[in-house]
């Protein structure tokens, strides 16, 4: 950074030298060219003063002197003209001077603009790339200072993502545990309110059932059953009695044969449609007929 | 994840376990309870299809001998949905609708003069099984008894137990001063006479077998007790006594003796015949009237009326004698007792009607009571009991279902009928 700045101040410097010798050259010719206008006029006026003395010593003679006056005259004449074709000639060359100094005025004047205004937008951009460096400067502070923030941030962030994840893993996992438990405990009521249920279903078809075979066993008349029977009843899945075996006869043939008779007469029997478990289970059961 | 998933199995597992576990531990039982009430099984006897040209109709023939048993309920035909007569004409679904259980159909095929095909067929309604059937070639006039074999199937078929309808019953028919000993179906019809005589013929008395039957006549002021044999014919004495009068021959069960009553010693008691030693036993001894022998059906003892205790009551008495039990306390007189097949009852005549007690003498039911009602006796096998009535001034007879609720008189029977007996053989 500093280096950088040391740069920019190297450059500075060499711009305001350039611009220092360009100002004092511009003034030294400008001086140079005045000298020079002044001794030609200190030559032209030694000149007439000489020439005076000696037309004042000549005149002499009439005819000459005439002659002379003539050509006097007309040497004046010609030297009024050409003086004044001189001081014409000297006053354009005055004019052309004045014109040139003019326009080296206007022309210094406009390259003194022109260095104003250069210096200005030297300055301008001077500033500017300062203002921009100042700002680029306090932009990277500004980034740096950020960054380290957001440096900073992330690595809290981090370290607060990293602990928090930690903690959330250990609450997870206390989660998971207590979830596991409360699965298993719900499993635990699930299987048993199933179980209930089941029982509940179970038995209201059991009644169901047992009403059914009630109302078909018709008891024969001098029957005497002498203990429980019990038939075994197989149902297919539509309650349809598939078989019918004896398991304890109850002594009296025709009882038996009623009772066999009753289960014919209740087929199908009904039987849960929506829960095959509870079904599975009536499917198969035992007949106890109370005597 | 992983874990929570092998969570999830496991406990599916064990619930799955546990809940085969309880199918396999806790079959499902399923109780019922009937109560006592009993009643007659209801069956359909369609009548036999070509039976037109019958004198008898066997339908019906079936289904009066299976009501009368009082054990079933034949449905009357017109209720009937269908008359079928062959199998592939059976829905089942047309009987379970009218809740019956049995169902008999048959037909009658005519093979050549006076003989008849006749088929039948029975089936389990409430299971939708056929239970079996039988072809019959019969003569006209065996139409009746291929009927009662049938009703005897149908009865053996539901009940375990052999019916009796092609029993047969014996009783006196009196015409005038002409007594005959006849024989008939247990239903009256076919009556045949056995004896017929000029001289009082009563108490008629099946032998164990059924192949006799003793009866009391008076000849020459003696009272005897004969016996028939029915296959020849040949009658011979069983009992005679110089004096006294013997009467009420009783066959015990195994046929090997005979209890009657006898006032050969002055007083009427109650005496034991034995077949096998031709020795006779006095098994009572009492001032009062002891009459009217029944073996139990166990043939240890007897049962007899007597006058003992001033009037007509049921007693008791072992079959080698000793002291007699009283069995009847109640009602005014209580007489000529029989014990049901299984020994579980006695039917008495009781003040005129005809009453069924157990064995402690209180009362079942009535199952008659026309004030002139004698002699009831058990079919073999307790179902029914024959008695007989008075009408106007001829004796008829009477059937009635043990249970009381199904009675028929025994039309087939003309002209003044008493003394009846059920034969022992089924």
């Amino acid at each position: 950074m500093s280096r950088r700045k040391n740069r920019v101040g190297v450059f500075d410097r060499a711009i305001a030298l350039t611009v220092a010798v360009i100002v004092f050259g511009g003034f030294a010719a400008f001086l140079w060219t005045s000298t020079q206008e002044s001794e030609e006029r200190e030559v032209v006026q030694a000149f007439d003063a000489k020439e005076i003395a000696t037309i004042a010593a000549s005149t002499v003679t009439e005819s000459e002197i005439q002659k002379q006056k003539d050509k006097i005259l007309k040497k004046d004449r010609e030297k009024k003209l050409k003086e004044k074709q001189r001081q014409e000639k000297e006053k354009k060359k005055l004019d052309d001077l004045k014109k040139k100094q003019a326009k080296e005025e206007q022309r210094l004047k406009e390259l003194k603009a022109q260095q104003e205004k250069e210096k200005q937008a030297i300055a301008l951009r001077k500033k500017k790339a300062a203002d921009e460096e100042k700002k680029r400067k306090k932009k990277e502070a500004a980034d740096k200072k950020r960054k380290a923030a957001e440096k900073k941030k992330r690595e809290a962030e981090a370290a607060a993502e990293q602990k928090k994840q930690a903690e959330a893993d250990a609450k997870q996992a206390k989660a998971d545990a207590l979830q596991a438990e409360i699965d298993a405990e719900r499993k635990k009521a699930l299987a048993e309110r199933s179980a209930r249920n089941s029982t509940t279903l179970r038995n209201r078809y059991a009644s169901l059932i047992k009403a059914k075979l009630e109302s078909n066993l018709i008891a024969p008349i001098g029957s005497r059953p002498t203990q429980v029977p019990v038939v075994n009843i197989q149902l297919d899945d539509s309650g349809n009695v598939l078989s019918t075996r004896i398991v304890t006869s109850s002594g009296d043939f025709g009882y038996d044969q009623a009772v066999l008779a009753a289960v014919g007469k209740s087929s199908p029997l009904p039987l849960p449609k929506d829960a095959p478990e509870v079904r599975r289970e009536l499917q198969n059961f035992d007949l106890r007929v109370n005597l | 994840m992983n874990k929570i998933i092998l969570k999830t199995f496991i406990a599916f597992a064990v619930i799955l376990i546990s809940q085969i576990s309880i199918a396999q531990n806790n079959k499902v039982i399923i109780e019922i309870d009937p109560g006592k009430e009993r009643k007659a099984i209801p069956v359909a006897i369609v009548p036999f299809a070509g039976s037109q040209g019958l004198p008898h109709n066997i339908h019906e023939i079936v289904a009066n001998d299976l009501r009368m048993s009082g054990k079933f309920e034949p449905l009357s035909a017109d209720r009937f949905l269908a008359l079928p007569s062959r199998e592939e004409d059976v829905q089942f679904k047309d009987w379970r609708t009218i809740g019956v259980e049995l169902l008999a159909i048959g037909q009658v095929t005519p093979i050549g003069g006076q003989n008849y095909q006749v088929t039948f067929l029975l089936y389990d309604v409430a299971q939708q099984t056929r239970i079996g059937g039988y072809r019959y070639n019969v003569t006209a006039g065996g139409v009746r008894n291929v009927a009662h074999q049938i009703s005897n199937y149908i009865y053996q078929k539901r009940t375990g137990r052999e019916g009796v309808f092609t029993s047969k019953i014996a009783f006196i028919k009196r015409a005038g001063k002409q007594s005959q000993l006849q024989v008939a179906d247990w239903d009256g019809f076919g009556a045949q006479t056995v004896v017929t005589s000029n001289d009082p013929v009563f108490s008629p008395e099946w032998s164990a077998d059924g192949s006799k039957i003793a009866f009391v006549t008076i000849q020459k002021g003696r009272s005897l007790i004969k016996v028939i044999e029915l296959s020849s014919g040949r009658i011979s004495t069983l009992v005679n006594s110089s004096r006294g009068f013997n009467s009420a021959p009783s066959w015990s069960p195994d046929g090997k003796k005979l209890a009657f009553a006898s006032s050969r010693s002055g007083n009427s008691e109650i005496y034991v015949f034995d077949f096998a030693s031709k020795s006779t036993r006095k098994i009572t001894n009492h001032w009062g009237i002891d009459t009217e022998p029944a073996w139990t059906s166990d043939g240890g003892s007897v049962i007899f009326t007597s006058g003992r205790s001033g009037k007509a009551n049921i007693y008791e008495v072992s079959a080698f004698g000793g002291e007699a039990r009283r069995i009847t306390f109640t009602g005014k007189e209580n007489g000529d007792a029989d014990v049901s097949p299984d020994g579980q009852n006695v039917v008495v005549v009781r003040d005129g009607g005809i009453a069924m007690l157990n064995r402690n003498g209180q009362l079942v039911r009535t199952l008659y009571a026309s004030g002139f009602d004698e002699s009831p006796s058990f079919s073999a096998n307790g179902d029914m009991v024959l008695f007989g009535i008075k009408q106007g001034y001829n004796g008829s007879l009477v059937v009635s279902s043990a249970d009381g609720r199904a009675k028929q008189t025994l039309n087939a029977l003309s002209g003044n009928v008493q003394d009846a007996v059920w034969s022992p053989n089924k």
